[in-house]
């Protein structure tokens, strides 16, 4: 820890600025994020936590605010970043390892050193014998899996996840976050992960930021203090889970008493 | 499909219900009813030929020829035909192609082009030929020209309409890979149109096959089945033009089916992402 690798300074994002339907969707975000660490953003659907994840990938701009990466604005998205979304957005063309090989063929990767960092991730990700599967043939899990191989393949400085593990069903949803944890501990990547599970956000992170209703501002920061591997049934983790919890409700509660005017999602 | 209690029926009952044999005993059923109906109503058949003597005249086609009529007349035909067809064809989906992908990219050309293909779209091919005819007289040219104008404009759209319905995290996928827009373009554009790109091409090579017969029919001079079908007409010889209808559908099956089948086995089906059923 210690380096401060993202800085969201009053960020503010409107949609339709000026217009009738504008939309405020971020009123005030300051944050943080150190080199290495792993932050979940949480907070109510339609709060604009992933607008904030797309802001630091560069895809969307901040309308008012300073956002930076190692100390520059971003200006765009680059290879810098690797990104997860929640519908895996896999090529659905290219078998696995070339959908991994990816952002190394776009470096201009030799083939060889393609092929070694592929099969060094294919068994990090445990998909030895799919490398020349097509997407369509696998399950959930294992698209997904595919997507964060292909987003480390080019070795990122940051990874960003958009729900990344919000289709999958409960048990291969609790092996994906044992995976991640293990992944993040040998890479150490600093790692941005936006989810409305408080269970995904305590067993991964080491500091959650809950996010409040529309327009968003960071309503706390808790600092997860807990050893892995995590256990749902540990004492301590069911304290940080009522103490989230019970701050996330009162949001959640404001996003069900306040019509929503456009999805997060668009 | 009823395969799950294939096994318990006899032979005729599966056909009779639907495999892969039905097409064929559709057809050879359609033949028997229709050579009943010649014999039994003592139609004149120089109307109404009876399918077996199509067949029989079919044949004599393909084969060395008799006085006046040259060696492997059929097959002559055929040639020019499917010549004329390929080279509108290749044309039309090189240059389409491309429109398609540019309109796709780019909204104001889109905004200005769409109206205009939208119009020319709804036009039938055949209502082209007069005007072809007039700028290029008769012959093959005039016959691929029809064949392009007949199978651009599905290629054209469908190629636009890929372009749009990528989805947008695709792009951002390959953007935080650090492809620029060119590469954007090459690595992913153009794999995530293919689906569209083979469903266009599919639809434009049924209605080339469409226009280079009915080009044929008004424009050609010499060779063609379209031509041999209305050549045949003049001297009321009635077994050939239903022999060139046969081959026009049989043709026609066999573009669609076999060459596009091939195609989309090795491509959408195997990506799972074919749209062959929504066009």
């Amino acid at each position: 820890m210690g380096q401060i690798k993202i800085s969201a300074n009053n960020i503010e994002k409107r949609f339709n600025p000026g217009a009738p339907n504008e939309v405020v969707a971020i009123e005030d975000i300051d944050l943080d994020i150190e080199e290495g660490e792993f932050i979940s953003l949480l907070g109510p659907s339609g709060c604009g936590k992933s607008t904030f994840l797309f802001m630091v990938g560069g895809f969307e701009k901040p309308t008012a605010g300073a956002l930076t990466l190692n100390g520059s604005p971003i200006e765009g998205p680059g290879a810098n970043r690797g990104i997860v979304f929640q519908e895996y957005v896999l090529f659905p063309w290219q078998v696995v390892s070339k959908n991994i090989a990816y952002g190394l063929r776009i470096a201009g990767v030799s083939e060889a050193e393609q092929h070694r960092r592929v099969s060094e991730l294919i068994s990090m990700i445990g998909l030895q014998g799919f490398e020349d599967a097509y997407p369509e043939s696998l399950s959930g899990g294992m698209k997904q899996r595919v997507a964060i191989a292909r987003a480390l393949a080019y070795d990122p400085e940051i990874l960003l996840m958009d729900e990344p593990f919000g289709a999958l069903d409960a048990q291969t949803r609790s092996r994906m976050i044992k995976d991640l944890t293990r992944i993040h501990q040998t890479t150490h990547k600093t790692t941005l992960f936006v989810t409305h599970s408080v269970e995904e956000a305590i067993l991964l992170s080491d500091r959650v930021a809950l996010f409040s209703a529309r327009p968003a501002r960071i309503k706390e920061v808790f600092d997860i203090d807990l050893p892995h591997p995590r256990s749902v049934t540990d004492g301590k983790f069911v304290h940080y889970e009522k103490l989230i919890l019970e701050s996330l409700e009162e949001e959640v509660a404001k996003t069900i008493s306040a019509p929503s005017r456009v999805n997060e999602k668009s | 499909m009823s395969q799950s209690i294939a096994g318990t029926e006899s032979p005729f009952t599966a056909i009779l219900l639907g495999n892969r044999w039905t097409p064929i005993a559709a057809i050879l059923l359609f033949g028997v009813i229709w050579e009943l109906a010649v014999r039994l109503s003592g139609v004149n058949a120089l109307l109404m030929p009876a399918p077996s003597a199509v067949l029989v005249r079919l044949f004599e086609m393909m084969g060395p020829g008799k006085g006046a009529t040259p060696d492997f007349l059929l097959l002559r035909h055929i040639g020019m035909t499917l010549f004329a067809l390929l080279a509108g064809f290749v044309l039309a989906a090189m240059v389409s192609s491309a429109i398609g992908l540019i309109m796709g990219m780019n909204r104001t050309v889109y905004a200005w082009l769409n109206p205009i293909i939208s119009m020319f779209m709804v036009i039938p091919n055949i209502a082209f030929v007069p005007v072809i005819i007039l700028w290029m007289g008769l012959g093959i040219n005039t016959v691929i020209v029809v064949v392009v104008t007949g199978s651009c404009f599905p290629i054209i759209y469908t190629a636009a309409a890929g372009v749009q319905s990528v989805p947008q995290r695709m792009i951002w996928a390959a953007q935080t890979a650090g492809a620029s827009r060119w590469q954007i373009l090459t690595t992913v554009l153009l794999g995530a149109t293919m689906p569209y790109l083979i469903a266009g091409h599919k639809l434009a090579l049924g209605r080339a096959w469409r226009a280079v017969i009915a080009g044929e029919i008004f424009a050609s001079t010499a060779y063609g089945v379209g031509f041999m079908i209305f050549d045949a007409r003049t001297f009321l010889d009635s077994e050939a033009m239903f022999a060139g209808l046969i081959v026009v559908g049989l043709i026609g099956v066999t573009l669609e089916r076999v060459l596009f089948g091939y195609i989309e086995r090795r491509t959408v089906i195997r990506w799972g992402v074919s749209t062959s059923k929504d066009l």
